[in-house]
């Protein structure tokens, strides 16, 4: 039954495992599922005291240790995904899929040597396992509010550690950031970009600061929803532009817009015109 | 300002618990980012924020396996991740003399918090040794097997230096990283 004012949790369910059964594919074919890791030796937990746990706990050698216990766990967590999409009700899918998403995205980052490159999910992961409907709500809204943090977190970091205005810093990141991509394709033309921006670095910090303006602007999500469509458009450009300009593919990040659509919307009744209410009568 | 508005207090008059979780999530990241500590599912987002030094010269790996080179730039984003970024952990234990770079701030982190006992219980768990490195070497293997589908007899990486130019960039020189060569 439609609810004007809910958010539809059927139609964001489904989104987000549609979402989700793309991402497992994407692993799958990126080589990067517990099985494909082909049983990691090197261990890279940092100074990040979760992954420490998870190191002593043994878990991940465990889980990665043994192909059959990997193959497992990749399947269990495809089950867990398909699961919650046929029977939306049933939490121990939704429960399911977010252990699965948090060990995998802590082993994957622990072998990897990388951090935070599939957070998205791991956040995302947190919006369906909750029983009633309206903590499902309010757990659409705080992770609302986190995605937005995300971004403007982002741009009061560029204003605090000072590479907005330090001269020359994204022609400087995007000598280490896109070397391999020049080396490897010398002839396209998003080398010659990149070529022109690293010999420009004031056009280049140009794009800085832009990038800090599309950032900053999630302010304005926390005080209001009526732009949220905005900053989808904002995102979108900011991730187009990342891959352009820099190289950087955040595509998973794709998954957190469905916390900028407005679903409550979808859930007004239709309105009814004056010959179909004619009709009726 | 209407405060029954504010989603705190709209989320603290339906649900204490949660809001409580949340209050606690708030002010883990808020504390963690002030230490400018990244703790799961803590962190700190910055995106490049650091300033960044500019190198005329640049290293990256370059891969050759089973005498033919790899071009690793055609993977997806998370394949190349898994294919390149360990090659970078295992070139900073090469700097450092085949030691865990995690080693040392680990024990001073020991010293100051933990008991020696402990300190050595953490460093064994949480840092490779040199069986880890040695071992690195055959997982590589496994792990091109895995990316090519086919057996892997030699692969070698390499760390190239290139230097940038107006005109272009330059190969400056290559260095041996990583070989192998199946014994049989």
């Amino acid at each position: 039954m439609k609810t004007p004012g809910r958010i539809p949790r059927e139609q964001v369910n489904a989104a987000f495992y549609a979402f989700a059964v793309l991402y497992w594919i994407y692993l799958f074919a990126a080589d990067s599922l517990m099985h494909q890791l082909a049983q990691p030796v090197l261990i890279y937990p940092r100074f990040d005291y979760t992954f420490w746990g998870l190191v002593l706990s043994g878990i991940p050698q465990w889980l990665t240790g043994s192909p059959a216990v990997a193959l497992i766990f990749d399947w269990g967590w495809l089950a867990c995904v398909l699961g919650a999409l046929i029977f939306p009700r049933r939490l121990i899918f939704h429960r399911g899929y977010a252990i699965g998403a948090f060990l995998h995205f802590c082993i994957y980052n622990i072998y990897a040597g990388t951090h935070f490159t599939n957070v998205a999910f791991l956040m995302m992961s947190w919006l369906l396992i909750w029983r009633k409907d309206s903590l499902f709500e309010l757990a659409f809204e705080a992770l609302r509010y986190l995605f937005l943090f995300v971004f403007f977190s982002a741009a009061c970091w560029k204003l605090l550690m000072g590479s907005l205005w330090h001269d020359g810093h994204f022609a400087a990141t995007l000598r280490f950031q896109v070397l391999d991509y020049m080396v490897a394709y010398p002839e396209s033309i998003r080398t010659a970009l990149y070529h022109y921006l690293i010999f420009h670095p004031m056009v280049a910090q140009l794009c800085w600061v832009l990038v800090f303006s599309v950032q900053f602007l999630f302010i304005i999500g926390f005080f209001t929803k009526r732009y949220d469509r905005l900053l989808i458009g904002l995102g979108f450009a900011f991730h187009i532009g990342s891959i352009v300009f820099a190289n950087i593919p955040n595509l998973e990040f794709l998954v957190c817009y469905l916390l900028l659509l407005p679903w409550s919307k979808y859930n007004e009744p239709a309105k009814i015109s004056s010959g179909q209410l004619e009709i009726a009568t | 300002m209407n405060v029954d508005k504010l989603f705190l207090v709209k989320s603290w008059r339906k649900h204490r618990l949660f809001t409580v979780l949340l209050l606690v999530f708030i002010a883990l990241q808020l504390f963690f980012n002030g230490k400018t500590i990244q703790v799961t599912p803590f962190f700190l987002y910055g995106m490049y924020a650091a300033k960044a030094k500019t190198k005329a010269v640049q290293e990256i790996v370059y891969l050759e396996v089973n005498g033919k080179p790899l071009p690793y730039m055609d993977y997806l984003p998370k394949h190349r991740d898994m294919l390149v970024s360990p090659l970078y952990y295992y070139l900073t234990f090469v700097r450092n003399d085949n030691i865990d770079p995690i080693r040392e701030p680990l024990q001073a982190l020991g010293k100051k918090y933990f008991s020696p006992g402990l300190t050595g219980q953490l460093t064994a768990k949480l840092c490779n040794d040199s069986d880890d490195l040695k071992a690195f070497k055959l997982w590589y293997k496994r792990y091109l097997e895995e990316t090519l589908d086919e057996p892997v007899t030699t692969y070698r990486v390499y760390l190239d230096a290139w230097a940038f130019h107006p005109e272009g960039i330059r190969s400056v020189q290559r260095k041996p990283l990583l070989s192998y060569e199946d014994p049989r």
